[in-house]
């Protein structure tokens, strides 16, 4: 016997009053398509599942100010079919459309993504890289998350999903002069979860011979989605050179901290791999090469 | 109306029998099955790889809710030993475990959810053994020893001429060491089954490709009179050589027979991976001796095996691996020797092909090796070795007609020179790779009948009933075709009952690419036994000889053709008046000859398939990722029955292929799977395929039925080193174990 | 033991209710309660898509759906695609095509395809595989699957309507005797 009750909450007071009445045997389910499965396996437990997809106000995936809004019911395909994303925010888009299978896209959600806590998400390593938070409502009131600060380890979600419910992940619109790119390495081209798969954003200068701002995101290799800081300091330091680029993504490999694995390979490779495919990552946006 | 010509249905691609079932969901697969007042029995399987069991303890299991019984060797009513070949291994485990996934206990509930939750109740107290897991660990002397009577399973030799000192006087030698790794079949089916014993008598529901056997086995494990057991094969969601002997429809009807209630048994996926039987990982040490033209002169092959902790069909792998090793070469000179070695990993089974795609991995990889050195084509160098009509194997077998090999060989190059070769990007280099194979027909060396009777009734309505069923090939497809033909009926009148102990003869097994040939000759003697009759008693209503009696797939009619006739349907009723019944049968068994013990020489089988195949592929020189691009196989299956299930077949194999050459590997450490189950085991999908080309090549066989020989194995068995000798093609670089990871690929670009 | 919830959703043009325990999967209900056995379980785990199934007009995996999730929503399995005489035009497109092997996978991947052509009525070869890279066949190559939808597709767009020539027409396979039909 799993969960005992079943509740579909209409409104997210519903939703929070159900989880306070569990006092912490309930738990939130978006999509569930990693949830159900954990619940099989023993790894979570919860005798009330509090399903929050029907509450309109975490629906929405828009624009407002200067902030995108991504409701915490949206699917990984409404993310990967979103225009405005495509536009402004291709590398989520397309970390979006890389999850799973067409099947799991229908229905799983970009914050259950980043709840499951896998360092491998394909959602959530891009909105890392946007520099993403998270709104996270409980009785006791909100509060908003910075998506670095969601983590406390493999599997392990800093929000409490017995007591707590996330609403909605915002980032800022990257601007007009913004690029953004995803990649990844994967033992199949789909159905697979990423050896490595990475997001960069850069910001050029006015001046076009520099970078303001660089963001890259990197995952699995660290225990959390891994933004590449000294790799982004380098992108920052100089004019653009291949030179620059390949400093950049060699200070990448080396501050990322991917272990052997008889899956996803040795440290060794998966450290050329963030090397090599930073590099051309950076060369394609960058037009050099 | 005359006699009909062949062939009306032979040679085309009419639809499936069974497609329109599959389709809508009303095929019915054993685990769709569900009797009223149904148990569901779990197994409880042992994590450890090798230990003593000191104490079954199932009190808490058996008190968990909904729990009816807990069974343990103890409650086998019958032998507690299986294994077709060489009986070695057990039901339930008694006193020790041999490897992670031996059955302990039985759990029967009346939910699957509550059978489930009692397994967790399960205890079982064990001495740890130390672990044995490779196979040369295994035959080290004092080696902890897996059965009492040591780790090495089977060892055997071949000989033709003297290949040491051909291989001493070769002008090239070319020496390589291969392995290749642990597949999972992975069909899409778990294995299922349900069961039902009343008043003495078992009836098991199971995807079983040889039912009668199945009936012998499990009727000593349940202490029943084989004819008190009735083995009914269900649709069967795909097999690749596996769903065979001890599997669900075995714990099922054990569950029955002790609760008296019908029960069934569904594995899980990630059961499916832990217990069921792999394909052998192969070590290979391989010398190929050739003259400077490019003349094959002598070749050397050394195979040991993980046969894992049972016998299985260790065996029959090890012939066929022997038959095959040399590939489809004509070399004066060969020595051979195969060890399979006990170990306390999964256990090593049958797999589409049988140990040939491990050995052609080898054979061609080394012909590839072999055409660099000497700067040779590698189709000119297949083709100046390549088997011919009256050209003589390893095992000393003179080949018969059937030989299309060559057409094989240049039909696949003209297709690779037009399609061409992309060129090189800044990162990617691309490259064609070819390999051949030639494979028997059928079980080696041994006797291996096909039987099939087809009876027809008072309206004229035949059907056919064979003891093999469809593995999702199509089997039962291309045997009614075959009915179909010699009876002159459309495919679709042919009734096909196949796999039911209780109607249907003993064909043998749905295994080596054997039904075609074999119960498809069976078949065709069985319809034209039934024919015969007909006609003979046609012939006496008509007042004329035999053979001047015509048959127009409804009714018969003198040559002179003075307008009388008769039907099947009359002709069957007057038989039936007079106390008779109608009814054709057939049996087929392929000569061979036996291998001699000491030299391997002999002529195993009934007849050989060849095939050529080549691989386009794209190498990433950074990163070592490989893609598939595009391929071509030419097949020569003696003639096609239905050529588009051949296509089928083919198009089927290449993915298997590309699996095992790129993605698919079973990671153990120290007998323990790493997540057993599909998220990390790589399938290709969609998306991983190449476009592929297939070619049907037809040199027809003269004992085969319409000279049809086979292909659901030899489609798969070039398949992978195609993709090795691209790989080497486009990036310069050889890989020798598999499967070729794109890290493997990578650590070979670095100095 | 433990029932007590009682689940109502719409499958195949009709309203089902089946009363169960909270903690069923869609694909035990559909399967076990509503007979629904074209729905295959080929993992478990959300990883080959054998039990597609089509949820208020999207494929989706019921081995990972509560169906407690499912309550209310439209419900299309392949039986409900089936008409009640011959075949779907996407069903009869895998037959013509030869795209069956073993069948395990060939209701998932019929849903599956079905989603995509009532979405885009023309896709290419390459959305093709896209769309049905989350379904494993281990039999076919997916080569005469593609080739199959591609021709479902016209069917339904009323284009190559007609079978093709010297294919003969298809009977049911013969159910075992015992167990409920």
């Amino acid at each position: 016997m799993n969960w005992k009750r079943y509740e579909r909450a209409s409104d997210l007071n519903g939703a929070l009053t159900l989880l306070d009445r569990a006092e912490g045997t309930g738990r939130v389910i978006a999509g569930g398509t990693d949830l159900v499965l954990q619940l099989g396996q023993r790894q979570k437990s919860a005798e009330l599942l509090v399903d929050v997809t029907g509450i309109d106000e975490l629906r929405g995936l828009c624009a407002s100010g200067a902030w995108i809004r991504i409701g915490a019911a949206v699917t990984h395909r409404e993310a990967a079919a979103s225009g405005l994303l495509r536009e402004e925010a291709a590398v989520l888009a397309e970390g979006c459309g890389m999850v799973g299978s067409p099947q799991i896209r229908n229905i799983a959600t970009l914050m259950g993504n980043v709840i499951t806590a896998q360092p491998a998400a394909d959602a959530a390593v891009p909105l890392t890289a946007l520099g993403a938070e998270l709104r996270v409502v409980s009785a006791a009131g909100e509060r908003w998350v910075p998506l670095e600060e969601a983590y406390r380890g493999v599997g392990e979600s800093a929000i409490d999903a017995t007591r707590e419910v996330a609403t909605e992940i915002r980032f800022r619109r990257p601007g007009a002069g913004a690029k953004t790119r995803f990649f990844r390495l994967a033992r199949r081209k789909a159905l697979a979860l990423p050896v490595l798969n990475g997001a960069v954003c850069l910001w050029r200068d006015g001046d076009a011979g520099r970078i303001r701002e660089a963001r890259i995101a990197l995952g699995p290799v660290a225990a959390r989605p891994f933004r590449a800081r000294q790799a982004e300091a380098c992108l920052t330091s100089d004019r653009i050179t291949a030179a620059l680029l390949e400093e950049a993504a060699r200070l990448a490999a080396g501050e990322a901290t991917p272990r052997t694995s008889l899956i996803r390979g040795s440290e060794e490779y998966r450290r050329a791999m963030i090397r090599l495919y930073l590099t051309r990552t950076l060369w394609e946006m960058l037009d050099i090469g | 109306m005359n006699e009909k010509s062949c062939c009306e249905v032979i040679g085309r691609s009419v639809r499936r029998v069974d497609s329109q079932g599959k389709l809508t969901g009303k095929a019915r697969y054993a685990g769709d099955i569900s009797v009223p007042g149904m148990l569901h029995a779990r197994v409880f399987r042992s994590d450890r790889p090798h230990a003593r069991i000191l104490a079954i303890r199932t009190a808490k299991a058996r008190a968990s809710s909904g729990v009816v019984a807990v069974l343990t060797h103890a409650d086998i009513p019958g032998k507690n030993v299986i294994g077709q070949v060489k009986p070695d291994q057990q039901v339930l485990c008694a006193e020790k475990v041999r490897f992670v996934g031996d059955p302990v206990a039985l759990v029967v509930a009346e939910t699957e959810a509550a059978a489930e939750a009692a397994l967790a109740l399960m205890e079982v107290d064990y001495a740890d053994l130390p672990g044995v897991f490779t196979p040369e660990e295994a035959l080290r002397p004092g080696a902890p020893k897996i059965h009492e009577d040591g780790n090495l399973l089977e060892e055997h030799a071949l000989r033709k001429g003297d290949p040491e000192q051909a291989l001493a006087g070769a002008e090239v030698v070319i020496r390589t060491a291969y392995r290749t790794q642990m597949v999972e079949h992975a069909y899409l089916e778990p294995e299922a089954g349900v069961a039902v014993f009343e008043n003495g008598r078992a009836t098991v529901w199971m995807p079983s490709k040889y039912a009668h056997a199945d009936q012998r086995e499990l009727a000593t494990v349940l202490g029943l009179a084989p004819e008190n057991l009735r083995v009914v094969n269900t649709t069967i969601g795909g097999c690749f050589g596996d769903k065979v002997s001890l599997s669900a429809g075995f714990f099922a009807a054990l569950a029955a027979v002790n609760t008296g209630r019908p029960v069934r048994t569904v594995y899980s996926r990630e059961e499916s991976f832990i217990a069921t039987r792999k394909r052998h990982p192969f070590r290979i040490d391989y010398t190929l001796g050739a003259s400077r033209e490019g003349r094959l002169v002598a070749a050397k092959i050394d195979i040991l095996a993980d046969a894992g902790a049972y016998s299985a069909s260790s065996p029959t792998v090890l012939f066929k691996a022997l038959i095959h090793a040399a590939g489809p070469y004509d070399i004066p000179h060969v020595g051979m020797k195969l060890t399979f070695a006990y170990t306390n990993n999964p256990v090593g089974g049958s797999m589409r092909g049988l140990g040939v795609p491990q050995t052609a991995f080898a054979h061609e990889s080394q012909i590839d090796l072999l055409a660099r050195k000497l700067g040779m084509d590698p189709f000119e160098l297949r083709l100046k070795n390549a088997m011919r009509p009256g050209s003589v194997t390893a095992t000393g077998h003179g080949l018969g007609d059937s030989v299309g090999l060559v057409e094989t060989i240049e039909r696949v190059r003209r297709e690779v020179a037009a399609i061409g070769t992309p060129p090189a990007t800044a990162t990617k280099r691309y490259g064609w790779g070819i390999a051949s194979m030639f494979y028997g027909i059928g079980q080696s060396a041994r006797p291996n009948p096909g039987r099939a009777r087809i009876e027809v009734d008072e309206e004229g309505r035949f059907t056919l009933f064979i003891g093999i069923g469809d593995v999702g090939q199509g089997s039962s497809t291309a045997m009614s075709q075959i009915a179909a033909e010699v009876l002159g009926r459309p495919v679709e009148e042919i009734r096909i009952v196949a796999g039911d102990t209780a109607s249907c003869p003993d064909s043998g097994v749905t295994a080596a690419s054997r039904v075609t040939y074999i119960v498809g000759n069976a078949v065709h003697m069985a319809a034209e036994d039934l024919l015969t009759q007909m006609r003979d008693l046609a012939a006496g209503f008509l007042r004329s000889a035999p053979g001047k009696v015509l048959y127009d797939g409804k009714a018969f009619r003198t040559v002179e053709g003075a307008g009388r006739q008769v039907s099947v349907a009359e002709v069957v009723r007057s038989a039936r008046q007079k106390g008779g019944e109608l009814c054709g049968t057939g049996v087929f068994d392929p000569s061979y000859t036996p291998l001699d013990p000491e030299t391997g020489q002999g002529e195993p089988m009934g007849t050989y398939a060849y095939a050529t195949q080549a691989a386009l592929v794209g190498v990433d020189k950074e990163s070592g990722e490989v893609e598939v691009l595009k391929f071509v196989a030419c097949h020569d299956v003696g003639r096609a029955v239905n050529p588009k299930a051949v296509e089928g077949q083919i198009e089927g194999a290449v993915s298997m292929g590309l699996g095992f050459s790129l993605s698919e590997e079973i990671l153990l450490q120290n007998g323990r799977m790493v997540k057993p189950g599909f998220s990390q085991y790589f399938l290709p999908t969609a998306l991983d395929m190449p476009e592929i080309r297939s070619l049907i090549a037809e040199a027809p066989e003269a004992t085969g039925p319409f000279g049809a020989k086979g292909v659901g194995e030899p489609a798969l068995i070039p398949t992978a080193p195609a993709i090795v000798n691209a790989i080497h093609a486009a990036a310069g670089v050889r890989i020798t174990d598999l499967p070729a990871t794109a890290e493997k690929v990578w650590r070979l670009f670095r100095p | 033991m433990d029932h007590g919830v009682k689940i109502r959703m719409k499958v195949n043009g009709q309203w089902r209710e089946a009363e169960t325990t909270p903690d069923r999967l869609l694909i035990d209900l559909l399967r076990e309660e509503f007979g629904f056995t074209g729905t295959k379980k080929g993992c478990g785990e959300g990883e080959c898509g054998a039990c597609t199934v089509i949820l208020n007009g999207r494929p989706l995996l019921a081995c990972l759906i509560p169906a407690a999730k499912a309550e209310g929503a439209d419900i299309l399995t392949v039986e409900g695609l089936t008409p009640e005489q011959g075949l779907h035009p996407i069903q009869q497109a895998f037959q013509d095509e030869g795209a069956v092997q073993c069948g395990y996978c060939t209701p998932g991947m019929v849903m599956t395809a079905k989603a995509l052509i009532d979405e885009n009525p023309s896709p290419t070869e390459a959305e093709i595989k896209r769309a049905i890279s989350g379904n494993i066949c281990r039999c076919t190559g997916y080569t005469k699957i593609v080739a199959a939808i591609v021709r479902g597709a016209a069917l339904l767009r009323g284009e190559a309507a007609t079978t093709p020539a010297g294919v003969d027409r298809e009977r049911v396979p013969q159910l075992p005797p015992v167990g409920p039909g």
